[in-house]
């Protein structure tokens, strides 16, 4: 386990001081192809009730495992629902989860890491002491422990993954804050009678909020990852919601038979973390780390 | 006359670690006599100037400022003091935030102590920016889109902002090319006649300090080691072996004026330097007492106060 806390301190630490602005970003097309995909998928999500041809959990027995068709064009499932209608719909489970868990580890980790690196001396220890046990969790672990004890769920899934991301984002935070710190605006800023808070709130995070970005978007294609992968072994959405993680579960039996059920699913994952990791890479590639 | 004292500092100290970079100094500023601070690089000039502008947290020793003791009050209750001491950081790029443009970070003092309107706060600044001969336009632009010399205005701006009673300029002038250095102090110095700003004056060239300064300061490694209450005749006037190799050290134009100067001798380092006097290195008129005790500022003169065992050998 401790390799991997060493990866995740190292990835936290790679993280300069950075600034870019949101017009160049765009400026290479696999960049921009990643945007694209992702704001179909966001689109897809939103209109999902007009999109989908059939009802995700309709039941057509009669149906089942059939072939591509104008009607269903990706076929049918073992209980003869409409693959592409569940792909759609699941869309929003896999954005919709992520998100969460991004705007709860952002939102508890950004502020627990400014304050921990601004205030500094005992607030500090206590606050970089939590982190590092929480740094030292395998997310596995601490989700097989909340389905265990609060059940398995969408939701406590989000729950147990936030637990182990903010404190990457905590020690993201603090490394940068204490780098600003000092810096002589800090003091200038302190010599204009500025107080404490609104240091931190309105400078520090306004310097950090670029690198926050630049490693909530090479997150978030491994969070959707976790959130399919802990649904596949049983521990997240449960059936018959019209998760891609579930959908790959629920074809696993049919591998020989009728590998379609497994190929859509797989292949839409696949796309929606390869649009993520090109946009993150490409804000990565346009960043001027300090 | 007491009252006029705007900022006093006794037996001041900051040690970094071992390095004792403001070691006991005790200096006091009076209304309409701005002091200047000279040493050279490393003598603690700038961490004297960030100590009495409460940046950096004293190892030890005293400051008074506007009369009342403020050395270990904390930051809360030193806020409303702060209006009256602003500083002028030495360099001048960095000390914006580079998130914000120059105008809002000037903009902040304004909304910290004031209750004035955007709209009075705009023109306070518009009037503030053409005060330092600043087009304000500027206002609008990130620090890094402005020259040595603007920024430089700009930082005094943003001091002057604030309508304080001192101003602890850093090295104000050494960044900018000598065309600009004259108009620079030729501002500073109306700023002060015109509203009756008191700085302290920090720099290394000697030459600015009768110009804009009442009474002088020289620093070598921590310690003040001459203090003189005018400004006249600086040269002849200094005792100190240091001050005088100082002044001695400064560029004459004529070639053929100039001394040629003696080769550095080993200066005095680590351990040493608290012992006896930290000049003895260098020092050409040194004694034996001079590696014993350390030498203490007595009145030579009037308004003048000398760290010296040997100036009887000085001023032969
Ligand atoms: N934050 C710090 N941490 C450790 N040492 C420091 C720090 N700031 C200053 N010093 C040390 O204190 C001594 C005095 O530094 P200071 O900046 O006050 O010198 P200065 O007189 O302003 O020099 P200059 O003319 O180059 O600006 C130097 O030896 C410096 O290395
Ligand atoms: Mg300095």
């Amino acid at each position: 386990m401790d390799s991997m806390r060493q990866k995740r301190e190292k990835k936290a630490e790679s993280f300069g001081v950075q600034r870019f602005s949101w017009h160049v970003i765009f400026r290479k097309k696999r960049t921009i192809a990643g945007a694209v995909i992702i704001l179909c998928f966001v689109f897809t999500a939103l209109f999902a009730p007009v999109l989908a041809p059939h009802d995700p959990l309709l039941v057509d027995i009669v149906n089942k495992l059939q072939g591509p068709s104008p009607a269903y064009p990706f076929g049918t499932d073992q209980l003869g629902r409409c693959i592409l209608s569940r792909l759609i719909w699941g869309s929003r489970y896999s954005l919709f989860y992520s998100s969460l868990v991004l705007v709860i580890t952002v939102a508890v980790g950004v502020p627990v890491g400014m304050l921990s690196g601004y205030m500094g001396g005992k607030v500090d220890s206590l606050l970089m002491r939590i982190i590092d046990i929480f740094m030292a969790l395998p997310s596995f672990i601490v989700a097989l422990a909340i389905a265990g004890t609060l059940g398995a769920s969408g939701r406590n899934l989000v729950l147990a993954m936030s637990l182990v991301y903010w404190a990457d984002y905590a020690r993201l935070s603090r490394t940068l804050t204490l780098q600003i710190k000092e810096q002589n605006y800090m003091m200038a800023l302190k010599a204009s009678g500025c107080s404490g808070v609104s240091i931190v709130f309105r400078h520090v995070l306004k310097n950090i909020a670029p690198s926050v970005v630049a490693l909530a978007t090479m997150d978030i294609g491994t969070i959707i990852l976790s959130i399919a992968g802990f649904s596949f072994i049983g521990l997240g959405v449960q059936a018959p919601a019209p998760e891609w993680g579930i959908m790959l579960s629920d074809s696993k039996q049919f591998i020989q038979t009728c590998p379609r059920l497994m190929f859509f699913p797989g292949l839409t994952i696949v796309l929606i973390v390869l649009a993520f990791n090109l946009l993150g890479e490409g804000i990565q590639d346009e960043n001027e780390t300090e | 006359m007491k009252s006029d004292i705007l900022l006093e500092t006794k037996q001041l100290k900051k040690y970094y670690g071992t390095v004792h970079a403001v070691d006991g100094v005790s200096l006091s500023i009076q209304k309409g006599q701005s002091l200047g601070l000279i040493g050279e690089s490393g003598s603690g000039k700038s961490t004297f100037g960030k100590l009495v502008t409460k940046l950096e947290k004293p190892s030890g020793g005293e400051i008074r400022f506007l009369g009342r003791s403020v050395e270990n009050i904390p930051e809360r209750k030193f806020r409303p003091l702060r209006k009256e001491i602003q500083i002028v950081f030495q360099s001048s790029g960095d000390v914006f935030d580079p998130c914000y443009t120059v105008g809002d970070s000037i903009r902040e003092g304004l909304h910290n102590y004031t209750d004035l309107s955007p709209a009075e706060i705009e023109d306070y600044l518009d009037e503030t920016f053409e005060r330092v001969g600043l087009n304000p336009a500027l206002k609008n632009r990130a620090a890094k889109q402005l020259s040595g010399g603007q920024c430089q205005r700009a930082n005094i701006a943003r001091a002057l902002i604030l309508h304080p009673q001192l101003i602890v300029c850093d090295e104000p002038v050494s960044s900018l090319d000598y065309s600009i250095r004259k108009q620079m102090l030729n501002l500073l110095n109306k700023i002060q006649e015109q509203e009756g700003i008191t700085y302290l004056f920090i720099t290394h060239d000697l030459s600015n300090v009768p110009y804009v300064c009442k009474a002088v300061a020289i620093m070598y490694h921590g310690r003040i080691v001459e203090y003189l209450d005018h400004t006249d005749n600086l040269g002849e006037n200094v005792m100190h072996p240091y001050s005088r190799l100082l002044f001695e050290s400064v560029p004459v134009p004529d070639p053929r004026k100039r001394t040629i100067n003696r080769e550095l001798p080993e200066r005095v380092q680590g351990e040493n330097l608290q012992k006896g006097c930290p000049f003895r290195g260098e020092c050409p008129i040194q004694e034996e007492i001079c590696a014993e005790t350390m030498p203490l500022l007595s009145e030579e003169a009037t308004g003048h106060k000398v760290a010296c065992h040997c100036l009887h050998k000085a001023n032969m």
